[in-house]
């Protein structure tokens, strides 16, 4: 970065220069038919990207139908971490290069939209939804900021109860007098807690390296409220808007994880899965039920040599509805991105029937927000394995509860990963560290971070 | 094993000798030598108080703390409190992870037995002291740091462990044991200053002879940038012991930071962001983290040692003068602040001794020092690796004996640098900084987005970016040269002294059946090296000698390369050095030799036993990047490497291997050996050994 950085007065006006940066590098890309090049960054997502770089494909397809002379070209970064990720992007627009559009995790919008890191896309989403053809609800959320959109969802995905069926029907072949159900696939009749921790130690065995574990759950801020729901409690904040962490609801589904982690080790903790990953044990048949987001589908279904089958998300209690945590990542075009127009016109053609069907015939990106999209997504997930699943997979987007991201949601995230360490060694308990979630969550609150 | 003699480069002496007068080859004259009187009793004093600093600062600093996906910067004041950071225990704030949940994140401990705490080791400072063993047992050659590092085993992060595993497994010899190509992946961070910039307190008022110490355990462990960082904090320590205003410190210090180059860049953009925001320490911090650029495999933002500069250059600046304000300041700007604050409370820690009437005395003496008695602990046992691993090393040692090691061996370059002790006095040669001369012009790192600068035909020049440093070195941008028959590209330099020595170093990468000549060209005269076939980026270095002012520097296809071959360059970088033939081994033209090489070398008569000179060796490689060993009189002298030089044994191509070497007797009997390779061995050389700023 050779060129002199003017000295500011303040972060706001600090990133509004990245912007004015963009005229000084005049590097826009043309390809050799006079084409204006849009590059678009990706993750480096290896069970993703065949459906993004598809719908990509077939969103040029659409620009060159349309007789627009812009063209869509694709940068991996190297990295399957969302704060990595969003770091190599940060760094990109320092430096005026890499993409200009990206496909960014919900989480993270609300930071970059007050870091003024997003272009204004309003006309675009106002377009869509005028259209008729949109989900218009789920343009809401975190990308609709102060009457403006920063974001276009990339379809609506939420967690789901995935589990070995092999291991269920082993267990009961080898334990006639003491059989186990299946989890329950209901959204209105889960599974409850107690029965999963049933399920759970009974389907795990071994010791040290060998270890085969019942059930993997992230016990991450993201998906505490929906547990807490799951349990008679609130979403981190309850009804009032107050911080609900700090109640018996939240302390019953530590305690019940604590359980799981220190008392039946039926679960594998942070250091078994530094050594291989809860999605590996679960791929590999060394863990037998694990708690993950639709976008495991396609590799659930096609890297197993086992059955698989889906349920809801536990509940606390019998009669308690099951809630599922929903993700609606988002498309959205940089603050000082070279070609802002270009981009605008290539977000339209990501959402165009082709793009989107094209996206859903590899079974990524979850749920399309394009209502004549749906059925095309549904039906390649009604392959063999997935057949009498249907019904609970798509269940789920009725009961789906969002995460109250924040512009101070990844530090408070950030802080209470850091501290997770502390309860399960054993330093903190489980009470302890909802307490201490409890507290970190009122600093991010106050702006004390 | 006797130890090597501690470095005196021939220039240094002549320079000290004649008293101002210039060598007839050395260039740079432009030092000027003034004789001060410093107290042995002051010399103490400061240096504890040099280290007192280095490790307050440590237990006083926050380190790569991030807010979300961002790093932190500019964190409330008020967290900090003065020996009670996070490296102290301190998780109030801020809560480092799993080291801290094992317990060993904490580095100020109670010793029940003696009731008082102990400073355990960390990178901060563990290598620093280290040094001290090095210097009073082997000496400062790189056979001496190898021995030494071997011998003791060290634990270290990054560069550091890197080096040490390539010391372990080839005997490696330093600088090779810092580069990309000697198999450092680490080279480009934090260790090379973090960890060597007190040798500074063993030159006081000598700034140059710091340097000279600098760039050998630097080069150790580090490459690029860090080194200069290293250098400027170091040169800043010896200049502490004459001056107390920390401004004319950096003021005098910035000389050694090259002209255009990105650490001198920060250190000029420091000082405009300081003059028009003197107050506003939150928007500094925030704007600094904004000049972040990518380096080559760098894993961590938070380690790039060109902002932590620049948070140290504006912790001095905030701090003004102040011992505790610095401390805050470079504790809570962000980034890798227990370093930050290591290097910038050391410092001040200098200046001001460790006096009684200090703000700081009465808590560094309670929680650290204890009237003398104070302890460092060296803790191999508890899994936090930076530790000396050998049980011959020392497990607790007084910090009065630490600093009596400093001063041991301060004592000694002294006199080997033609000063004196006269009774409770040392009289020292003291001098200015060198004054920069390199030869950095405007794009030399293509971060002008375009080929300017560069002379080429056929449109075979391009620029590229890059989000991720694949093809270029640091930055967004490097250059790209394709083949369509022995394609070139060069720069014409039109301001070098004609007779003078020039070591160009830039950052190459080619496709794999590239064959490239590095030349300095002045009409029919052409000086080359070459290299071929070399698919990651490595730094590539070339010394020729000017024989005009004007002289093109750039790089060629030979005949042996294919049309659209690729070569990809970055940071070239061009200085003056000073350059001594001390003695011709041998003439002859290149050889092939198969495994092994056999010399029997003489010392030539101004060489001393213990004092150490380069060897020169031009060879041509066809084999691939070779790390080959040195046998002296039979046993392993230390490693090298040997790079690719060309695609085939009947190419041109060559290159000059410069080789540390301490002779062992008048004569001796070298012995190189690359098992299973072919290799030509050309003309051997002894030179005098010299500094080079871009590493």
């Amino acid at each position: 970065m050779k060129k002199s950085l003017k000295i500011l007065s303040m972060l706001g006006a600090i990133l509004v220069s990245l912007g004015g940066l963009s005229s000084c590098k005049n590097n826009t890309k043309t390809d050799e038919e006079g084409n204006t090049i849009v590059t678009v960054s990706l993750m480096n997502s290896t069970n993703e990207n065949p459906g993004w770089l598809a719908q990509i494909d077939a969103a040029n397809k659409v620009l060159e139908s349309w007789g627009e002379k812009i063209r869509i070209e694709t940068e991996i970064i190297m990295t399957d971490s969302w704060d990595t990720f969003y770091s190599k992007v940060a760094s990109n627009m320092i430096g005026q290069v890499g993409g200009t559009i990206i496909r960014i995790a919900e989480s993270h919008v609300p930071m970059m939209i007050e870091n003024n890191q997003l272009q204004d896309i309003t006309d675009v989403v106002n377009e869509l939804k005028e259209s008729g053809e949109y989900n218009n609800a789920s343009f809401d959320g975190v990308a609709y900021s102060d009457s403006k959109y920063y974001g276009i969802p990339t379809g609506t995905q939420h967690m789901l109860l995935f589990y070995n069926k092999d291991k269920f029907d082993e267990y009961n072949l080898a334990h006639p007098s003491d059989q186990i159900s299946y989890p329950s696939g209901d959204w209105e009749n889960a599974s409850t807690f107690s029965e999963i921790r049933d399920m759970a130690s009974k389907l795990s065995s071994g010791e040290g390296a060998s270890r085969e574990f019942g059930i993997s759950m992230g016990p991450y801020l993201a998906y505490a409220g929906m547990y807490s729901k799951n349990n008679g409690g609130y979403n981190i904040f309850d009804d009032n808007g107050e911080l609900a962490i700090k109640t018996e609801a939240f302390y019953d589904v530590y305690e019940w994880f604590d359980a799981l982690l220190k008392t039946d080790k039926s679960m594998p903790t942070t250091s078994d899965t530094s050594t291989s990953s809860a999605v590996d044990r679960f791929l590999s048949g060394n863990l037998a039920m694990i708690v993950d987001g639709v976008w495991q589908l396609h590799d659930f279904t096609t890297l197993t040599n086992f059955d698989v089958g889906v349920a809801a998300i536990p509940v606390g209690a019998e009669g308690l509805t099951s809630y599922t945590t929903t993700f609606v990542d988002k498309w959205v075009s940089l603050r000082n991105s070279r070609t802002a127009e270009e981009d605008k016109v290539v977000l339209k053609a990501l959402q165009s029937a082709e793009a989107l069907t094209a996206l859903g015939k590899k079974s990524v990106g979850g749920f399309p927000i394009r209502n004549d999209c749906v059925e095309n997504y549904v039906n390649t997930l009604d392959n063999g394995k997935l057949h009498e699943y249907l019904d609970t997979i798509i269940g789920g987007r009725e009961t789906g509860v969002q995460v109250p991201y924040s512009t101070y949601y990844n530090s408070v995230d950030q802080r209470i990963n850091q501290r997770m360490s502390s309860w399960i060694t054993g330093e903190m308990t489980a009470r302890e560290f909802v307490d201490y979630m409890d507290e970190v969550m009122r600093q991010g609150i106050n702006g004390e971070l | 094993m006797k130890k090597t003699l501690f470095l005196i480069p021939l220039s240094a002496i002549l320079l000290i000798g004649c008293n101002n007068q210039a060598s007839e080859y050395s260039k740079f004259t432009d030092v000027e030598i003034t004789n001060k009187t410093l107290s042995k009793e002051e010399y103490f004093n400061k240096t504890l108080g040099g280290l007192l600093g280095q490790f307050a600062g440590f237990l006083s600093g926050y380190e790569f703390v991030w807010d979300g996906p961002n790093p932190h910067v500019g964190m409330p004041l008020e967290w900090f409190e003065f020996l009670n950071g996070p490296y102290a225990g301190n998780y109030d704030h801020y809560f480092p992870g799993d080291y801290a949940t094992q317990g060993i994140y904490d580095r100020h401990k109670l010793n029940e037995e003696t009731n008082m705490y102990e400073v355990w080791s960390d990178d901060d400072y563990h290598i620093d002291i280290f040094n001290q063993t090095i210097l009073d047992e082997f000496g400062s050659s790189s056979y001496g740091i190898k021995e030494a590092w071997k011998k003791y085993l060290v634990s270290d992060w990054g560069g550091g462990s890197d080096a040490m595993n390539l010391i372990n497994r080839y005997g490696l010899l330093a600088p090779f044991t810092g580069t990309i190509e000697g198999g450092n992946r680490y080279g480009w961070c934090t260790e090379g200053y973090i960890e060597n910039e007190t040798l500074g307190m063993n030159a006081p008022g000598m700034p140059n002879v710091a340097n000279e110490l600098i760039d050998k355990f630097a080069s150790n462990v580090a490459y690029g940038d860090s080194i200069i960082w290293a250098k400027f904090y170091g040169t800043m320590y010896s200049l502490a012991y004459f001056e107390d205003d920390v401004k004319t410190i950096m003021e005098e210090a910035k000389e050694v930071l090259p002209l255009n180059s990105r650490p001198r860049e920060i250190y000029d953009k420091c000082i405009e962001l300081y003059n028009e925001h003197p107050n506003e320490y939150e928007l500094v911090a925030k704007e600094i983290a904004l000049w972040r650029e990518p380096i080559y495999r760098i894993d961590n933002i938070q380690t790039d040692p060109s902002i932590n500069g620049a948070y140290a250059i504006m912790s001095w600046l905030y701090g003004n003068n102040d011992y505790m304000d610095t401390c805050m300041y470079s504790s809570m700007f962000g980034y890798d602040g227990d370093c930050t604050s290591a290097i910038c409370t050391g410092l001040m820690g200098v200046i001001n001794g460790f006096k009684e009437t200090n703000e700081e005395y009465d808590k560094l003496n309670s929680l650290i020092y204890y009237n003398g008695e104070g302890v460092y602990f060296n803790d191999r046992d508890s899994g936090f690796p930076p530790s000396i691993k050998s049980d011959v090393y020392f497990t607790r040692i007084k910090i009065d004996d630490i600093v009596k090691l400093y001063q041991k061996n301060f004592e000694e370059i002294l006199v080997a640098n033609g000063g004196k002790i006269e009774g409770d006095n040392y009289i020292i040669p003291t001098t200015t900084v060198y004054k920069d001369h390199s030869h950095l012009f405007k794009n030399y790192n293509a971060e002008e987005r375009n080929t300017d600068g560069f002379s080429y035909s056929n449109n075979d020049l391009k620029v590229f970016t890059e989000g991720t440093n694949t093809n270029s070195h640091t930055g967004y941008a490097g250059f790209e040269l394709t083949n369509s028959r022995n394609s070139e590209a060069y720069h014409k330099f039109s301001d070098l002294h004609e007779g003078s020595y020039y070591r160009l170093s830039t950052y190459v990468k080619t496709s794999s059946d590239a064959e490239i000549e590095l030349f300095a060209r002045t009409g029919d005269d052409v000086q080359i090296i070459t290299f071929a076939s070399q698919e990651d980026l490595i730094n590539k270095t070339f010394i020729f000698k000017a024989n005009s002012n004007d002289v093109e520097v750039g790089f060629k296809f030979t005949d042996d390369s294919n049309n659209e071959d690729k070569l990809y360059f970055d940071d070239f970088m061009l200085e003056e050095i000073d350059y001594k033939l001390i003695n011709n081994i041998s003439d002859q033209d290149l050889k092939i030799s198969s495994n092994t090489y056999t010399k029997n070398i003489k010392k030539p008569s101004e060489v001393e036993l213990n004092e150490e000179i380069i060897i020169k060796i031009q060879y041509k490689n066809y084999s691939d990047t070779t790390i080959a060993s040195l046998n002296r009189n039979g046993n392993l002298f230390g490693s090298f490497v040997f790079s690719n030089t060309s695609l085939k044994s009947t190419s041109d191509g060559y290159d000059y291997a410069y080789i540390p070497y301490v002779f062992e007797k008048d004569s001796d009997i070298i012995n190189i050996n690359f098992e299973g390779k072919r290799i030509y061995i050309g003309s051997i050389d002894i030179l005098d050994q010299s500094q080079f700023m871009f590493r």
